[in-house]
């Protein structure tokens, strides 16, 4: 959490509102506190009137917060499947490896001892590999993150149609709490 | 954009529907109640009926108006839905992925699941959408 979030005042619905909502929908280590101080620096900027406002308020702070945890997932998932690249299991041999391995059997001359070494895997190399090897899940979460980036958008077209203003300031302040804070944890 | 009488009519048909007919039709209509409730209309749980109402009345007094009109129901109907469905998200994420007894390929079932949930909640956002507009 970034030191500008934590400073901020906590705001919540109003309460003809908040009896109809829910605690929010935490998971694994989210802390509840993140998560009001994430909710308030989006509302304490855009200053919503009515209950309709606020409602589209709690869409936008409720699916930049699960984008943030879909992100946070597939950067796991991405790491995870890296280390797999970097110590694959001895019990993988693909059909090259084998044909190498009968030619050496039979002419060990044939190769020089460095060839026959694992080559030291360069960090590109190995971030691609954990794409390659993450591939359906990294898909599958991409999907997602863009379905609620479209709901995303589509409140903020709803606030829009109600306040052109009101819309940016949700906006920009939704994205600066979830680019902002992604950013900060990747450094 | 439906009219007041379009939607009574079309809740009015909607009535007048047998439901599935088959003997599996019914089978799997009575499971998709068991999964997570999110088939049955909410609006048609007595246990919903008050915060619906509630709902309603917030929602109308915000815009303005008089007294609680059909489609300030309806998106309040599609509110305390997208509650409960990101409620079965969290659980689903949970219980799936993030708990030590998650199994190990519990990732392949959240995605399952998931992308199963998603086709409710759109539904639910599309139809709160477009009742919040008309309130």
């Amino acid at each position: 959490m970034s030191r500008s979030l934590v400073t901020a005042t906590l705001i919540k619905p109003p309460k003809e509102l908040e009896q109809f909502l829910d605690d929010p929908p935490l998971v694994g280590t989210e802390r509840r506190e993140d998560y009001e101080t994430f909710f308030s620096v989006i509302a304490v900027s855009v200053k919503p009137i009515d209950a309709i406002d606020w409602l589209l308020l709690i869409d936008v702070a409720y699916l930049s917060w699960e984008i943030r945890r879909e992100r946070r997932i597939k950067a796991e998932i991405i790491k995870l499947r890296q280390r797999e690249a970097q110590f694959p299991s001895k019990l993988a041999i693909t059909r090259a490896d084998f044909a190498l391995s009968q030619i050496a059997a039979q002419d060990p001359s044939a190769f020089k001892k460095k060839d026959l070494k694992p080559e030291a895997k360069e960090a590109d190399s190995m971030l691609a590999e954990g794409y390659i090897l993450g591939d359906y899940d990294i898909d599958v979460i991409d999907k997602r993150i863009a379905s609620y980036e479209y709901r995303r958008n589509t409140a903020l077209r709803e606030m829009y149609l109600r306040s052109e203003k009101m819309a940016q300031l949700l906006e920009k302040a939704s994205s600066d709490v979830v680019d902002g804070e992604f950013t900060e944890a990747a450094e | 954009m439906s009219s007041d009488r379009k939607i009574t009519a079309n809740r009015n048909n909607a009535k007048k529907s047998t439901g599935p007919r088959s003997k599996a039709g019914r089978e799997a209509s009575r499971r998709n109640a068991r999964r997570h409730g999110l088939a049955i209309d909410i609006g048609a749980d007595p246990a919903f009926h008050e915060d619906i109402e509630q709902l309603a009345t917030v929602l109308s007094l915000s815009s303005g108006a008089q007294k609680v009109s059909e489609h300030a129901r309806e998106a309040a109907e599609a509110e305390l839905d997208l509650t409960r469905i990101r409620k079965i998200r969290a659980w689903l994420f949970e219980t799936l992925y993030f708990a030590d007894t998650a199994a190990p390929d519990g990732m392949t079932e959240l995605n399952d699941a998931l992308a199963k949930l998603e086709r409710y909640e759109r539904r639910a956002f599309s139809r709160r959408k477009r009742a919040l507009r008309a309130v």
